[in-house]
């Protein structure tokens, strides 16, 4: 199985390869059989490294030390559940791993694209317009995944057997990974970083070819959401786990290989948003396609952060060869961007100039750019060590407090944005417009902002971000009555159903107002980490600890033990206002496979608060078991927030009943009017 | 059109001007520089910047008090004794050997006070000795 | 074992092979009239559904009179220079 796996993955390298040259030579040459025997070729990559992959997970679970990749990072007595997180919880097989999800997005792509044989396609359909580009979009894929096999085969190769023997137990999964949030974790980030590749190869084609219209744009922002959906869930459940695992009470640490997932993701906001620009109004196409450009080389450029050991990380992998592949293939990728880009610039003028500053324009110029200056502030710190380093031969890194001063005024002032930047008109908004939408909002936003004073708050940012989370929840809450006020008139149905028929409507808009109020609940979430508190002590019998609202006690002590790992735990009471509400179990855990120590962090969340406890080890002079206590306040919101997010996506995804509208309001008499104006 | 421009033009700039000024004292007030052990004792003038100082824990030398942690750090025979005084419990990945990074500042006395710590168990993160065999494989992987 | 494992692989080569070189499919060919006058007809639909969303807006009381007329008109003018540019299209033809 070991021998069919690795010869599975060169299949697929040698399929790859031939997709990208005979598409090459296929485009520049016009050759038709070339064409499309590179794009069959591109589409069985993914029957291929699908059997690489099941191979690999077969010896997973065979337990195959002979496989180096198994015995460094799998155990007998591992959970089946947590062998399947073998797969990617290393170097050699997340890589494959991430080819396969690669040719998996190629493959979606290219049967999407197909017209149904025998079926002479109308040329003027919007589905041959797709058909027109995918040849070529399927050759750029073919390309990214060249790097990526190669990889696969020469640098890192998962089926790699030790030189000698075979250990009787593997090292074991390494236990900060042995949790269900990391179970699901990976591979949605993983998702939203491949699924990049996507856009960029649609939007790469559509520059190289010229291509007149708006269609293939439909298709890069499509692609671009899915891509974005993965990503969001996935960084926010790799908070998740940060924050339910590592035990040290926070979920966001600004450390490189979070930043590596950020960055791209956003480029992509801001992509999801001027797009609009573009496919209303024919501006910002220069600006678009760089940042799909950006998106995808961020993305690549993530995964070589995280991969390289260019800069340190806690949990970045170890050091190794492959930083030298990832800087060839990302200075070979910017290379091709720029000369399709400067051969077809004129392909990108704007069609319409900018008016008004208060404007719908304006305002997501203004949302475009300050994501920008976000992302370029958080790529130059993370990159400052080694920037540092050129500069001054001195590694200087920078900490917290740079990323959160910047960070935090402007994910206010976007916040701000979602609110505003909806309720302004295209092209110019007048003063009477803006005072019909925004005095209600606005009072509500004063209101709260008085209410926090007067419960005696004084720390401004989260006073600002309450505030302006009243002011974003009443605007989005507006837009569904008033839309729904109209529906219901016409249709006489009640308001509830009239707002779920607009929502259907228009997905994309009142879908991405659901991801708005998303937004602010995670706002919401963070900002309440202005309020926490923390303590620690050590815990005898009958000890007492307070935190926030709750008193501590400790009751007693247990102890365990399974085949793979030994625990022990405190058994704490949590009293309220004098009366008993919970029992809580922080405890530790003794991994035997990997002879590794790890805290289970106990957290009792409610949609108000956290009480997070840890058992942070026995005091060696005393024996007494010492407790860290931290009381979060609403956490929560960050995780339904992002479910909140999620929801909306898969509402922006599914197409929109236009149908019905353009029936019930026929442009007839927008034609009529045209035909007026032509004469 | 020309004036909107201008004002668009104004706004821009206004914000980002704002947030370079952010941005440099962000970058002040958080600059710390990454050194190891033997670099410290080298370092002119050390014990006025703030400073990560990469090393490993001398085994046997971590003593937990009541909101302090002792431990030494090491490396090439270069000591330096440092003080945890964070508040957040120290990871678990520090024990005795770990490869550490302890910030803070170094005090006149020749002591560390460190405000955060991070470890990385080197043995077994990547286990040094499966790890050296899988890589002499990869180099021979064609005789398998 | 393996020779089986060797087996799989010639097999599995062959079949990539036939299934790589078998295709015959006809590819759409774009002549770039048609390209461009689906490009129009796109713009056209977007600018049209602006109109509608527009309308619809102001149903909702989200605009005051003039904006809505002022963007009316604009789009409107938009539209038929589109219009124009499709029926020009088609003559040439």
């Amino acid at each position: 199985m070991q021998l069919f796996g690795a010869y599975a993955v060169l299949l697929a390298f040698v399929l790859a390869v031939y997709a990208f040259v005979a598409g090459v030579v296929g485009h520049l040459r016009r050759r038709r059989r070339l064409i499309v025997s590179a794009e069959r070729a591109t589409l069985a990559v993914f029957p291929a490294l699908t059997v690489a992959v099941l191979c690999l997970i077969g010896l997973i679970f065979r337990n195959d030390f002979t496989v180096a990749y198994i015995a460094e990072h799998s155990n007998r007595a591992l959970p089946f559940y947590f062998k399947i997180a073998v797969l990617w919880s290393g170097q050699e097989g997340s890589l494959l791993f991430w080819s396969w999800l690669l040719s998996g997005y190629a493959f979606v792509v290219l049967l999407g694209g197909r017209l149904r044989p025998g079926r002479a396609a109308d040329e003027l359909s919007p589905k041959h317009a797709h058909r027109a580009l995918v040849p070529l979009a399927s050759v750029i894929l073919a390309g990214v995944e060249v790097f990526f096999l190669a990889l696969n085969n020469f640098a890192a190769s998962a089926f790699a057997s030790l030189p000698v023997g075979t250990p009787a137990d593997g090292n074991g999964l390494n236990p900060l990974l042995q949790y269900s949030q990391m179970d699901i974790h990976p591979p949605l980030l993983y998702l939203g970083y491949v699924g990049f590749a996507v856009p960029f190869a649609f939007c790469l084609a559509a520059l190289l070819k010229r291509y007149p219209g708006d269609r293939w744009i439909h298709i890069t922002r499509r692609w671009t959401m899915v891509a974005w959906l993965f990503l969001t869930i996935g960084i926010v459940l790799g908070g998740l786990w940060a924050y339910k695992v590592l035990g040290w009470g926070g979920y966001w640490a600004w450390d490189p290989v979070e930043n590596a997932a950020f960055l791209p993701w956003l480029t992509g906001t801001a992509f999801l948003h001027s797009v609009m620009m573009q496919e209303k109004r024919g501006m910002l196409k220069i600006w678009n396609v760089w940042l799909v450009f950006a998106t995808f080389l961020l993305a690549i450029f993530g995964d070589f952060l995280t991969r390289s050991g260019l800069v340190s990380s806690v949990h970045a992998f170890a050091q190794s060869s492959i930083g030298g592949w990832f800087v060839i293939f990302l200075a070979i990728a910017v290379a091709v961007c720029l000369a399709a880009f400067f051969k077809n610039k004129d392909f990108l003028k704007s069609e319409n100039p900018l008016e008004s500053t208060a404007s719908r324009e304006a305002g997501f110029l203004f949302n475009n750019f300050v994501l920008l200056v976000a992302a370029f502030a958080i790529l130059w710190g993370t990159l400052f060590p080694v920037i540092s380093e050129w500069v001054e031969g001195q590694k200087i890194s920078v900490g917290r407090v740079f990323f959160d001063r910047i960070n935090v005024p402007i994910f206010l002032f976007l916040l701000f944005l979602t609110g505003v930047g909806p309720l302004l008109a295209w092209r110019r908004t007048s003063a009477a417009s803006l005072k019909r939408n925004f005095l209600g909002p606005a009072i509500l936003g004063a209101a709260v902002l008085a209410l926090c004073l007067a419960m005696g708050w004084r720390d401004p940012y989260p006073l600002v971000c309450f505030a302006l989370a009243a002011f974003v929840l009443a605007i989005v809450a507006m837009e569904f009555y008033r839309g729904a006020r109209v529906l219901s008139r016409r249709s006489r149905r009640g308001l509830a159903l009239s707002a779920v028929e607009l929502t259907m409507r228009n997905t994309r808009r009142y879908g991405g107002y659901i991801i708005h109020v998303g937004i602010v609940l995670l706002a919401v979430g963070i900002a309440g980490s202005g309020f926490n508190q923390q303590t620690e002590g050590p815990m005898p019998y009958r000890a007492k600890l307070a935190v926030g609202p709750y008193t501590l006690t400790s009751l007693a002590y247990t102890q365990d033990d399974n085949a793979n790992f030994s625990s022990e735990a405190l058994i704490v009471r949590v009293d309220q206002g004098g009366r008993e509400i919970a029992t809580m179990y922080p405890s530790r855990r003794f991994y035997k496979a990997s002879n590794q120590t790890q805290s289970m962090v106990a957290d009792r969340s409610t949609l108000l608060s956290d009480l997070y406890l840890v058992y942070a080890g026995d005091d060696p002079e005393t024996n007494q078991p010492i407790l860290h206590a931290y009381w979060n306040p609403l956490i929560a919101w960050i995780w339904i927030g992002a479910l909140v997010i999620g929801f909306g996506t898969i509402i922006a995804l599914l197409p929109s009943r236009t149908a019905a509208a353009r029936r019930e309001n026929p442009p007839a008499r927008v034609a009529e009017t045209a035909e007026v104006a032509q004469v | 059109m020309k004036a909107s421009h201008w004002k668009l033009g104004a706004a821009l700039a206004i914000i980002l001007a704002t947030f370079a000024w952010l941005a440099v004292t962000g970058i002040r007030d958080s600059k710390s520089y990454y050194v190891t052990v033997a670099e410290l004792k080298k370092m002119p003038d050390a014990h006025a910047r703030r400073l990560r100082v990469e090393g490993d824990v001398v085994p046997g030398s971590i003593r937990r008090k009541s909101g302090e942690t002792d431990f030494v750090l090491q490396q090439g025979g270069v000591t330096l004794p440092v003080a945890y005084v964070g508040t957040d419990p120290l990871p678990d990945t520090f024990v005795d050997h770990a490869q550490a990074v302890a910030s803070g500042r170094w005090l006149s006395d020749g002591s560390f006070r460190a405000t955060g710590v991070q470890a990385k168990c080197a043995s077994k993160y990547e286990p040094q000795g499966v790890r050296a065999a899988g890589r002499a494989v990869r180099t021979t992987a064609g005789t398998m | 074992m393996t020779l089986l494992a060797a087996f799989a692989c010639v097999f599995f080569t062959a079949l990539a092979a036939w299934f790589v070189f078998a295709g015959d499919e006809r590819l759409p060919e774009d002549s770039p009239a048609a390209a461009r006058l689906r490009a129009l007809r796109e713009r056209k639909q977007a600018i049209y559904d602006n109109l509608r969303d527009l309308h619809f807006e102001f149903l909702a009381g989200k605009l005051a009179q003039p904006d809505y007329q002022r963007s009316r008109q604009m789009l409107e003018t938009e539209a038929a220079r589109v219009v124009r540019e499709i029926q020009r299209c088609g003559e040439a033809s």
